[in-house]
């Protein structure tokens, strides 16, 4: 066995570590890995390190270990794309974003299919609910991959932060919420402050981009502004809805449990939501005949649904104030 | 039985030495010192450490900033150099009072 055999083993298990290291890294570890190899070598060989055997090496180099198993010691980022940190959080986006997207699509099917001005009969052909299945299927992988994508980077980023010292007291607990409905859902809660926060930045900065995707007539996939649709969206009523929305999940997530006077609020703003869409369906030019007689059915489609979205919307907040009413107070409402 | 106390054994050694594994680099980092010569010295005093587990241990201190390192050339061969920092010092003190207390009850409760 020569000398360079025996470098070439060297070299060889150390390419092996530095394919499996983070590229910052890999000179550096790999580096000092070889003055190990070669400390080790001048021990065993009794400080000739340069004369020892093939058979010595791959005894040292079995001992530091099989070069994927090491670099894997080396590497301290997460071996997973979204750990437990932020899964409920992943859970929650996905089950959401997959309820809006189906109903997106059927929407937007059901849009695409109406009868034109011509008066045709509706048109909803296997060849469109198969276009429908394939839309929410592609739409459905895109949504999954982005959030995947999104929380993975913050897994690697909080990887990096050694985890802050809580320092918390006893007595900061919350109360025990007197029944199962006062407890909250933080995750649920947190999204939900995100959603809010973008729709108020898109209602605000681009509300030219909120509209629905078409496809008429076999055509490629269009969008089609709200706007176009004659239907315009009462600003201040929107901001203000959204702006106490927003509040008070924070002041939920702040208080870590729902109190009867938080409940209340929440009906009051799914009143504020009522008049929103209800406002949205009077302002917008989709009535139907009696107003506009030219409307196209499709659109005359839409204004129908936003009024049924506006009774839709009515239900929670009632149905809420029906649980609220009929819920016995104890003493240990509103946290006293 | 003999087996599966000697697997259990196997499993529960290492989470013993787990956390005596920093403290023990740590004090060992007393003066600067490479790898090598830090395994060696915790060696002669009865702390066997692998290398493997040992270098990323390294790396891992020195990252959370606990370690100062600089690479040296000596006999021909770069090192590359650890010593503790003020965060070290401070952590090590405040493991070392921990562990006197933690191994002193723990020894109370032994046969």
């Amino acid at each position: 066995m020569n000398q360079n055999e025996t470098t070439d083993l060297i070299d060889r298990y150390l390419y092996a570590v530095g394919d499996e290291l983070p590229r910052a890294q890999r000179g550096d570890i790999t580096r000092e890995l070889r003055t190990l190899i070669e400390d080790k070598l001048e021990e065993r060989s009794h400080g000739h390190a340069q004369t020892a055997g093939a058979a010595l090496i791959a005894v040292v180099l079995e001992e530091i270990g099989e070069p994927a198993a090491v670099a894997r010691r080396y590497d301290i980022r997460p071996q997973y794309l979204v750990g437990p940190r932020y899964y409920l959080v992943f859970l929650r986006i996905v089950k959401a974003g997959l309820a809006v997207v189906a109903v997106s699509v059927v929407l937007t099917t059901l849009l695409s299919s109406a009868p034109g001005s011509g008066g045709a009969a509706p048109k909803i052909s296997l060849a469109t609910l198969a276009l429908m299945v394939g839309c929410y299927i592609q739409i459905a992988i895109e949504l999954f991959a982005c959030v995947v994508l999104v929380l993975a980077i913050f897994e690697r980023i909080q990887s990096r932060r050694l985890p802050p010292a809580r320092l918390w007291h006893a007595r900061d607990l919350p109360a025990v919420p007197r029944a199962q409905e006062d407890r909250i859902n933080a995750p649920g809660l947190t999204v939900g402050i995100c959603l809010v926060c973008f729709v108020l930045w898109m209602v605000n900065a681009i509300p030219q981009w909120i509209g629905v995707l078409m496809v008429r007539d076999g055509s490629a996939p269009e969008f089609v502004p709200l706007t176009a649709f004659g239907v315009q969206l009462p600003l201040f009523a929107i901001n203000l809805w959204l702006t106490v929305a927003l509040g008070l999940n924070l002041i939920v997530l702040g208080q870590r449990r729902w109190t009867p006077l938080t409940r209340w609020l929440e009906v009051a703003i799914g009143l504020l939501a009522t008049v929103v869409v209800y406002l949205i369906a009077m302002r917008s030019e989709l009535h139907g005949p009696a107003r506009l007689p030219q409307v196209d059915p499709a659109m005359r489609l839409v204004g129908r649904l936003l009024f049924v979205a506006a009774f839709a919307v009515f239900l929670q907040p009632l149905l809420r104030a029906i649980r609220l009413l009929h819920t016995p107070q104890s003493p240990a409402a509103n946290g006293h | 039985m003999q087996h599966t106390n000697q697997s259990l054994l196997d499993t529960l050694v290492p989470e013993i030495r787990r956390g005596g594994i920093v403290l023990a680099v740590l004090a060992g980092l007393r003066q600067e010192e490479y790898g090598y010569s830090l395994k060696r010295w915790l060696a002669d005093r009865g702390v066997e450490i692998d290398e493997g587990t040992l270098y990323p241990l390294l790396r891992r201190l020195e990252s959370q900033g606990l370690l100062a390192s600089r690479w040296a050339l000596e006999e021909q061969r770069p090192r590359r150099y650890y010593r503790r920092n003020a965060a070290g010092e401070t952590l090590l003190r405040d493991l070392t009072r921990e562990w006197k207390t933690f191994t002193k009850n723990i020894g109370g409760l032994l046969p």
